[in-house]
């Protein structure tokens, strides 16, 4: 059984195509992450998935064609947690997580108590219960964060896509993100498959990574056998050196030549 | 015991939808029933206030009519002021209403009937109505007439501002508006000037004109305003999940297109009755709910209703002014609203500045 089949998946937008038959699958409560150079197409595979762009080819939820399910069906099985989310000023924490119980309100029904509960649950669960009336747009980046994925909790999919692709949170937040989509990951039994900027991060938090280039995956495996020095210069164009510390591996940029100062005054 | 307490520790009291408070439904019916009593009570001719009363109390099933009106008075407070009156509470409230649920489906604070087009559309089937029709004026064809025209003018604004590029559309559907508009103003005065027969007649009434409305325009919009306002009521919930933009409404299981379809034709018929019978009156879709906005909160749970009541009663207050100012002529109720609106536009265009 996979949480995520995705079958010869390939995406044409605007005329150009952006990911050519790319067939992946996700282990149920397995964190898997997507690894690639700008552009390669991590987020539009996320997008894809979520059926959020046409595409071409099969996605699977547990085995389901995710084509043929309702939105509302689609909603209950996959969570997704965009890069940048559109977060209206004035609407209250609470108001916006509550959209994520909109997969089980009815057309024209309002939400339930159940509903609520599973609100101030997902708060809680992010320690974001004190901020439960506070507008969004007074919140910090790292909380706003927190609301989206407390939005995603609160829709009780068992599969969370979440896109980090280029954040624009800093170090520290970006962690804190991490580690707490790690352990509702745990105490959720959550699959996870995210998109990642930084490689010493998806090496030290999933637990497989497929590397994406031009629409393609071109490497996929554990962090130790993917986000190898060969293959970030090839993919990535980049100088790195990997090195196995105690959380994982640890990629750190290497200058191949360096500009000595004599140079430049000559 | 314990389920109190785990809901008490989880917060959960803290947690709920966005609700219209007791308080603001009880402002909003106060104030509507404020201004029906200034628009009743007040006129050239001096009807005591009392009297009126007594006579509207009259009105009511099983209570007698004290009032003692002399004929005359009685036709005036009943034949004319009230259908009046009665008559901008529903445009006023419609447009209100249809305003803030253009501005949720388009995601766009400016959206407005007029601003879209939808009015002038209105206005040029409604134009076309009177002038080539033997029917003329308060003809049962003319809020189709308005209807088809409305619905034509918001789809072609909303097909050349997504040609714009998606993503922008938020900027270029009110562009788009704009140029629908002016286009089918121009049509509309061609229309107007063929037919010099009705011209005075079609001009008095794209000014705006409640100063003529009876019992009989009530009736004629009643049906397609009832329908419009209810279809948007009931997708309160549905707006406030599109506000988180189309992207992640459709990641939690909403079919936005479909949404924003049902809500515009709904506001697109509640605007075209509304401008069949009372002509063209601006600005009414934006300054209402953006004042509700300020005030009560941006859920449309909340301000869906209060549009409906304060729009009521904005456009009985505005109408006041318009027969009182330079009595006994009148302004076009039309010119009452613009004066109020274009200095508001100004004003929410900077504000929103941000979001546009």
């Amino acid at each position: 059984m996979t949480a995520i089949e995705v079958r010869n998946l390939s995406v044409t937008l605007g005329g150009r195509m952006i990911l050519r038959d790319v067939s992946l699958a996700v282990a149920p409560g397995e964190w898997v992450g997507l690894i690639g150079p700008n552009g390669a197409g991590k987020t539009t595979l996320l997008r894809a998935i979520a059926t959020l762009v046409p595409r071409s080819g099969a996605v699977l939820f547990d085995g389901r064609d995710a084509g043929v399910l309702r939105p509302r069906d689609r909603a209950r099985c996959v969570a997704i947690v965009a890069q940048r989310p559109l977060l209206p000023d004035a609407m209250s924490v609470a108001e916006y997580v509550l959209l994520g119980r909109s997969p089980y309100v009815s057309y024209f029904g309002t939400e339930t108590r159940t509903d609520v509960e599973a609100v101030a649950s997902a708060l809680e669960r992010l320690g974001i219960e004190g901020f439960a009336d506070r507008p969004l747009g007074t919140l910090s980046g790292g909380e706003q964060q927190r609301a989206v994925l407390a939005r995603a909790i609160a829709q009780n999919a068992p599969t969370l896509l979440l896109d980090e692709g280029t954040s624009a949170l800093d170090v520290g937040a970006q962690q804190q993100v991490l580690e707490l989509v790690s352990e509702l990951r745990s105490s959720e039994k959550l699959t996870v498959l995210s998109a990642m900027h930084d490689l010493t991060l998806a090496g030290q938090f999933t637990d497989r990574v497929a590397l994406l280039s031009a629409g393609e995956i071109v490497a996929r495996g554990s962090p130790e056998e993917v986000i190898r020095e060969d293959l970030v210069r090839a993919h990535y164009g980049a100088e790195v050196r990997v090195t196995h510390g105690p959380d994982g591996i640890v990629v750190s940029p290497v200058r191949s030549r360096r500009t000595t100062s004599e140079e430049v005054r000559a | 015991m314990a389920v109190a307490s785990v809901r008490e520790r989880l917060g959960a009291n803290r947690v709920r939808p966005a609700r219209l408070r007791i308080g603001w439904v009880a402002g909003g019916v106060a104030f509507l029933i404020g201004a029906v009593a200034l628009g009743v009570f007040i006129g050239p001719v001096g009807i005591s206030p009392v009297q009126a009363l007594r006579r509207l109390a009259g009105l009511l099933p099983f209570v007698d009519d004290t009032s003692n009106l002399s004929a005359q008075h009685e036709a005036i407070l009943v034949q004319l002021r009230l259908p009046r009156v009665v008559l901008a509470a529903m445009v006023g409230g419609t447009l209100a209403i249809s305003g803030a649920a253009y501005q949720g489906a388009f995601r766009n604070p400016m959206a407005d009937p007029y601003l879209l087009g939808a009015a002038a559309g209105a206005g040029l089937g409604a134009t076309i109505v009177i002038t080539y029709t033997s029917a003329g004026f308060g003809s049962d064809l003319m809020p189709i007439a308005a209807f088809v025209g409305a619905l034509a003018a918001v789809a072609l604004a909303y097909a050349i501002g997504r040609a714009g590029g998606v993503g922008r559309t938020v900027t270029s559907l009110i562009l788009a508006g704009i140029a629908i508009t002016s286009f089918l103003t121009a049509i509309q005065t061609y229309v107007q000037q063929r037919q010099s027969q009705t011209l005075r007649e079609v001009y008095g009434w794209i000014l705006g004109r409640l100063t003529t409305a009876g019992w009989s325009d009530v009736v004629l919009a009643l049906p397609y305003m009832a329908v419009g306002i209810a279809v948007i009521l009931s997708h309160r919930r549905l707006l406030d999940v599109l506000s988180v933009g189309d992207e992640e409404a459709t990641s939690v299981g909403i079919r936005a297109a479909r949404v924003r379809l049902i809500v515009v034709v709904a506001a697109s018929l509640a605007t075209a009755a509304a401008v069949a019978v009372s002509g063209l009156i601006g600005f009414v879709g934006l300054i209402v709910p953006h004042v509700v906005r300020l005030v009560a909160g941006s859920s449309y749970r909340v301000v869906l209703p209060l549009s409906l009541a304060f729009g009521g009663a904005f456009l009985i207050l505005c109408d006041l002014l318009g027969r009182t100012l330079i009595s006994p002529a009148e302004l076009p109720i039309g010119v009452v609203t613009a004066f109020f609106g274009a200095p508001f536009f100004a004003l929410v265009l900077r504000t929103s500045r941000k979001t546009l």
